[in-house]
C-alpha cells in the first residue's frame, strides 16, 4: 500500500460469481477517476468449477499485480488450494469469507492473517432476489473505500440486461454488505483521480482492436484457449466493416484460408495458441515462401502438447523464432502491455502488409484474458501498406523480382497486367518453380534481405534508462515487461542506477542496438521459460554477452517484483 | 459476330507457355486442355480466375494455366481457395489437386469444403496412386495394389469421394474421364456454372506407375449419368456404381456460404465501447 496500490482478490466455486464481483469492482473504480487491473484463474472445470480474481488498484496506471494480497474475500474454500500459489496472502492479509458454507481451513488459519467471518446465507435470507456476491461487492467497497455511487454505476454498467426488480435487490444488498463490516478507514483517500480519458480493456480485446485498426479484413481461425476472444471480439464487428471472419475447421485449415484471402488483397489473421501454431507451422512457411503478408496471433499457454491451457508462460518464443523448416526468415513481435497490445497488433499488421511476409505476435494467457483500466490508446500511423502493382502497369510483370527493398509489387487478382502463380516451391523471379542453385539464393537473399533492411524505427523496443550511469541493464520481452519495469523503477529510486530494455521485436533482433545499450553495464535477462529461452536467444544471436544473468522462471505464476529485484541485487553485488 | 466471340477466345488464352512436368500420355493433359476450353467457352476474364492447388503431380496446374494461381503446400487447397472466396467473392475459384492432396492428407478440408458449399469448382484428377513420389498407393488405390510401400496391397478398402461429398453437402458431384475430353470439358462448364460447391472427380490414368489404367479408356462409360437433385436417388446412383460411370451423379440448389459484410460502422465506433 506505500506506493498507493491496493491488491483485492475474490475465490469462490464455480457460479459463485467471482468473477462478477472483479468486473464490478474494477468499473467501480474506473468510475472514480482510478486504474486497475483484474487477472483471473480458472480450474480446469467448463463449468462448475473454482475461479478466482486478482485486482489491483492505483491511481496511476498499472498493469500487474502486486506481490501480496491485501484483501481476500472468499465466497467459499472449495477449491481454494488450486488457488493459494496465486493468491498470495500474507500476516498482513485481511481476509473475509462467508462461514455459512465451511469453517477456515487450516491452510489459511496459519498463515496468521487477519481474519473476518461474515454469514452472508443469513444475509441473503432478508432480500428477496438477493446472491452472496452482491453482499460482498458491498463489503469489498466499503473496506477499499469507494463510495457507492461508483459502485452502483458499475452494476448498470455490467447487469445491462438482466430485470430491473432483480436489480433493486442488488443494490439493496450491496447496500446492506456496505455497512455490514465496522467501518474501517478508506483506503483511497490519498489518491489522485485522472482527469485522462481511460478505457476498460482486456488484452484480447485490445488485440482485436489493434486488428481493426491495422485493417484486418479476413479472420480465420480454430477456437482453442486463450485465444478464442480475440475471434469472439472481431467476429460481430469486423463484418461491420467490411470484413468477414471464418469458421476454420481446423489450424492447418486456419493458416491456409488466412493465405488465401490475403492473396485476394485483404489483409488477414489468424488468432491462436501454441499447439495451434504447431498445426500451422507449415503453411507459416507458405506465407514466407510465397510472399504473402500474414498474421499470426498466439496467445501463449504453458506448453508442451495440451500443457496448461488456462494458464501464462512465454516458452512459445523458440517455436516462434525457429519452428519452421527450412530458411524462413520472418518477424516476430510481442506486445508489453494490455494498452501496448492495440498498437503493436496495429504495426504487427503493418509490417505483414507492408514486408509481405509472416509476422508472429507473441501475447500470452495473462496478458490476453486479464483486463485493465488503462489510459485510452490513440491510433497510430505507421504509414506501412502493401507495395501493389498499380492496374496499368505496362512493364512484363515478375512476381519476384528482386528490387532495391527486396520487396516486389503483388499483383491483386483482378488486375490485367499481373497474372501470376504464387509459389511454395522454390521460384524464379518470375515465379516458375525452379531448384536451380542460383535462383535458389537469389530467393533467399531477397527473402532475408526485405526484413533485414526494413526500417523498425523506434518501435523495436521500449528504452528506460536511470538517467545516471548505470551499472546493470534489464533485458526482457512481453508480459514480464510491467514486473520488470516496477522492479527497476522502484530500484532506480532506493538508488541504483538500472537501466532497462523490452524487446518489442523478436525477430529480427537488432543485436547491434542491444550491443550498444548493454555495453559495459551488467546484463540480467528476465523472462517466464523454464530453460532461459529469451537469454540462450540473446547469447546465441551475440547480442548480449557471456557475463550475462538469466532470470528464467516457469509459468503459470507471474514473476514476483519481490524476486526480480532480490535477483538484481545478488547480481550486482 | 459469333465467330469473332469464339475467336477472342480460345483454349490457347488461357494456357500459359510453361511445359507441364506430366509424363508423355499422362491423363492430365486432357485435363489441363479440357480446363482451359471451358474457361474459354465461359469467356472468364483470365484476370478473374484463381486457380488454386495443393502438392503433387496434377497439383502443378496453376503454373500451365494463364491467370492467378497459388501452388500452395500439400492438402491444404480448398482451404486456401476458401479465404480467397471469402475475401474475394467476384473471384472464379477453381481448385485442383490430386487423389491423395484431396482425399487423403486434405480429407478433413474437403468434407468440410463440400459442408460450407461455398461458389467454387474443386477438380479432382485422379489417377488412384501418388505419382510425385513414385507410386505409392493412395486412398483410391484398390487394396490388392502391390507396391514397394505396400507389397501386400494396402488391405484397406477404396474411399469414395462421390459418396463422402454428397453425405458432406456438396450440392454439384459428377465424375469425369480424362480419355472424353469433350465430355469433361462439358462437365467442367456446368461445375463452373454451377452455384455452389461442385465437386468433378476425373479418372486420369497415370501411365508411368499404373500403366493398368490405360484399360480405363476401354471400360469408362461416357456421359451416361443423368442428374438427380434427389439425395437418396443420387447416393443410390454413387453407390451403385462401378466406379466407371460418368457424368453429373447429383446437382441440386442447396444454400450457399457467403459471408455477408456490410460498412455500417468505423473503427472509431468500436473504441467507444471501451471508454470508461
Amino acid at each position: 500500500m506505500k506506493d498507493r496500490t491496493i491488491t483485492v482478490s475474490v475465490s469462490g466455486s464455480g457460479g459463485s460469481g467471482a468473477v462478477t464481483i472483479g468486473l464490478v469492482l474494477l468499473k467501480s473504480i474506473a468510475n472514480v477517476g482510478f486504474y486497475g487491473y483484474m487477472s483471473r484463474s480458472s480450474g480446469p472445470q467448463i463449468r462448475g468449477g473454482e475461479s478466482s480474481v486478482i485486482l489491483s488498484f492505483s491511481d496511476h496506471p498499472i498493469e500487474r499485480n502486486a506481490d501480496g494480497i491485501d484483501l481476500h474475500f472468499a465466497l467459499d474454500w472449495r477449491g481454494f488450494e488450486r488457488f493459494s500459489d496465486e493468491i498470495a496472502l500474507n500476516s498482513d492479509s485481511c481476509v473475509i469469507f462467508d462461514s455459512s458454507h465451511d469453517t477456515l481451513p487450516d491452510m489459511v488459519a496459519k498463515i496468521g492473517a487477519n481474519i473476518i467471518e461474515v454469514n452472508l446465507k443469513e444475509q441473503v435470507k432478508q432480500i428477496k432476489e438477493s446472491l452472496p456476491n452482491s453482499f460482498a461487492i458491498g463489503i469489498l467497497a466499503a473496506q477499499i473505500g469507494l463510495p457507492l455511487e461508483s459502485v452502483f454505476k458499475a452494476l448498470q454498467q455490467t447487469l445491462h440486461q438482466k430485470d430491473e426488480a432483480f436489480i433493486k435487490d442488488t443494490i439493496r444488498a450491496i447496500e446492506a454488505g456496505y455497512t455490514l463490516l465496522e467501518e474501517s478507514p478508506s483506503l483511497i483517500s490519498d489518491w489522485q483521480p485522472s482527469s485522462q480519458s481511460r478505457w476498460n480493456i482486456s488484452g484480447n480485446e485490445a488485440c482485436g482492436l489493434g486488428a481493426l485498426r491495422g485493417g484486418i479484413r479476413l479472420v480465420a481461425a480454430y477456437p482453442i484457449t486463450p485465444a478464442s476472444d480475440i475471434v469472439e471480439y472481431l467476429a460481430p464487428r469486423l463484418e461491420k466493416v467490411g470484413g468477414t471472419v471464418l469458421i476454420a475447421e481446423d489450424e492447418l485449415a486456419a493458416m491456409n484460408m488466412v493465405i488465401g484471402g490475403s492473396f485476394g488483397g485483404k489483409a488477414s489473421m489468424t488468432a491462436t495458441s501454441g499447439p495451434g501454431v504447431s498445426l500451422m507451422t507449415e503453411a507459416m512457411g507458405l506465407a514466407v515462401a510465397s510472399e504473402t503478408p500474414a498474421l499470426v496471433v498466439n496467445v501463449m499457454r504453458g506448453g508442451p502438447s495440451t500443457g496448461i491451457p488456462t494458464k501464462s508462460e512465454q516458452s512459445d518464443l523458440n517455436q516462434a523464432l525457429f519452428g519452421m523448416h527450412g530458411e524462413a526468415p520472418h518477424i516476430v513481435v510481442a506486445p508489453l502491455s494490455i494498452a501496448d497490445t492495440v498498437s503493436a497488433t496495429q504495426w504487427a499488421v503493418g509490417l505483414a502488409e507492408a514486408m509481405q511476409t509472416l509476422v508472429i505476435l507473441l501475447s500470452n494467457q495473462r496478458l490476453g484474458q486479464s483486463r485493465a483500466i488503462v489510459d485510452a490508446v490513440p491510433a497510430k500511423t505507421y504509414e506501412l501498406q502493401r507495395k501493389v502493382l498499380a492496374e496499368e502497369s505496362a512493364e512484363p510483370y515478375e512476381r519476384y523480382a528482386v528490387t532495391e527493398d527486396s520487396i516486389s509489387p503483388m499483383a491483386i487478382p483482378g488486375n490485367k497486367q499481373g497474372l501470376y502463380t504464387a509459389e511454395g516451391l522454390e521460384h524464379t523471379d518470375a515465379g516458375k518453380p525452379s531448384s536451380m542453385a542460383s535462383d535458389h539464393l537469389q530467393q533467399l537473399r531477397k527473402r532475408e534481405s526485405k526484413v533485414a533492411q526494413f526500417d523498425y524505427k523506434d518501435e523495436w523496443a521500449e528504452i528506460l534508462t536511470s538517467g545516471k550511469r548505470s551499472r546493470a541493464i534489464v533485458l526482457t520481452w512481453g508480459s514480464t515487461f510491467g514486473s520488470v519495469k516496477e522492479s527497476v523503477m522502484e530500484l532506480n529510486r532506493e538508488g541504483m542506477a538500472i537501466d532497462l530494455l523490452a524487446l518489442r521485436l523478436l525477430m529480427p533482433l537488432r543485436v547491434d542496438a542491444i550491443k550498444e545499450l548493454c555495453e559495459d553495464k551488467q546484463v540480467i535477462v528476465v523472462e517466464q521459460s523454464y530453460s532461459g529461452q529469451f537469454y540462450h536467444y540473446c547469447l546465441g544471436q551475440g547480442a548480449i554477452g557471456a557475463s550475462s544473468l538469466s532470470l528464467a522462471e516457469a509459468g503459470p505464476l507471474m514473476l514476483k517484483k519481490s524476486d526480480i529485484k532480490h535477483f538484481i541485487k545478488e547480481a550486482l553485488l | 459476330m459469333r465467330d469473332m466471340i469464339q475467336e477472342a477466345f480460345t483454349a490457347k488464352d488461357y494456357l500459359s507457355d510453361i511445359r507441364p512436368i506430366w509424363c508423355p500420355g499422362c491423363g492430365h493433359f486432357f485435363i489441363l486442355r479440357a480446363l482451359a476450353q471451358a474457361f474459354a467457352w465461359l469467356k472468364l476474364p483470365n484476370e478473374q480466375i484463381g486457380l488454386i492447388s495443393g502438392i503433387g503431380c496434377s497439383s502443378r496446374i496453376p503454373a500451365y494455366i494463364n491467370a492467378y494461381g497459388f501452388h500452395g503446400v500439400h492438402g491444404r487447397a480448398l482451404a486456401l481457395a476458401t479465404g480467397l472466396k471469402a475475401a474475394r467473392p467476384d473471384m472464379h475459384v477453381v481448385v485442383a489437386g490430386g487423389d491423395g492432396d484431396g482425399y487423403s492428407i486434405g480429407g478433413n478440408h474437403f468434407i468440410h469444403a463440400c459442408r460450407r458449399n461455398m461458389d467454387m469448382t474443386y477438380i479432382v484428377m485422379d489417377n488412384e496412386v501418388y505419382g510425385m513420389t513414385k507410386g505409392q498407393p493412395s486412398p483410391t488405390t484398390e487394396p490388392d495394389w502391390e507396391s514397394k510401400f505396400a507389397p501386400h496391397g494396402t488391405g484397406i478398402r477404396t474411399f469414395n469421394p462421390l459418396g463422402v461429398a454428397l453425405a458432406s453437402g456438396a450440392s454439384f458431384i459428377a465424375r469425369g474421364f480424362a480419355g472424353d475430353p469433350n465430355g469433361l470439358t462439358k462437365l467442367i462448364i456446368e461445375a463452373i456454372e454451377h452455384k455452389g460447391f461442385s465437386l468433378v472427380e476425373i479418372k486420369s490414368p497415370c501411365v508411368t506407375f499404373r500403366p493398368d489404367e490405360k484399360e480405363w479408356s476401354k471400360t469408362m462409360r461416357k456421359m451416361n449419368m443423368v442428374p438427380t437433385d434427389d439425395v437418396l436417388e443420387a447416393a443410390g446412383k454413387i453407390h451403385g456404381s462401378d466406379g466407371l460411370d460418368t457424368g453429373i451423379f447429383y446437382q441440386a440448389t442447396l444454400p450457399v456460404f457467403e459471408p455477408h459484410s456490410t460498412k455500417e460502422k468505423t473503427v472509431a465506433d468500436f473504441e467507444k465501447e471501451f471508454e470508461v
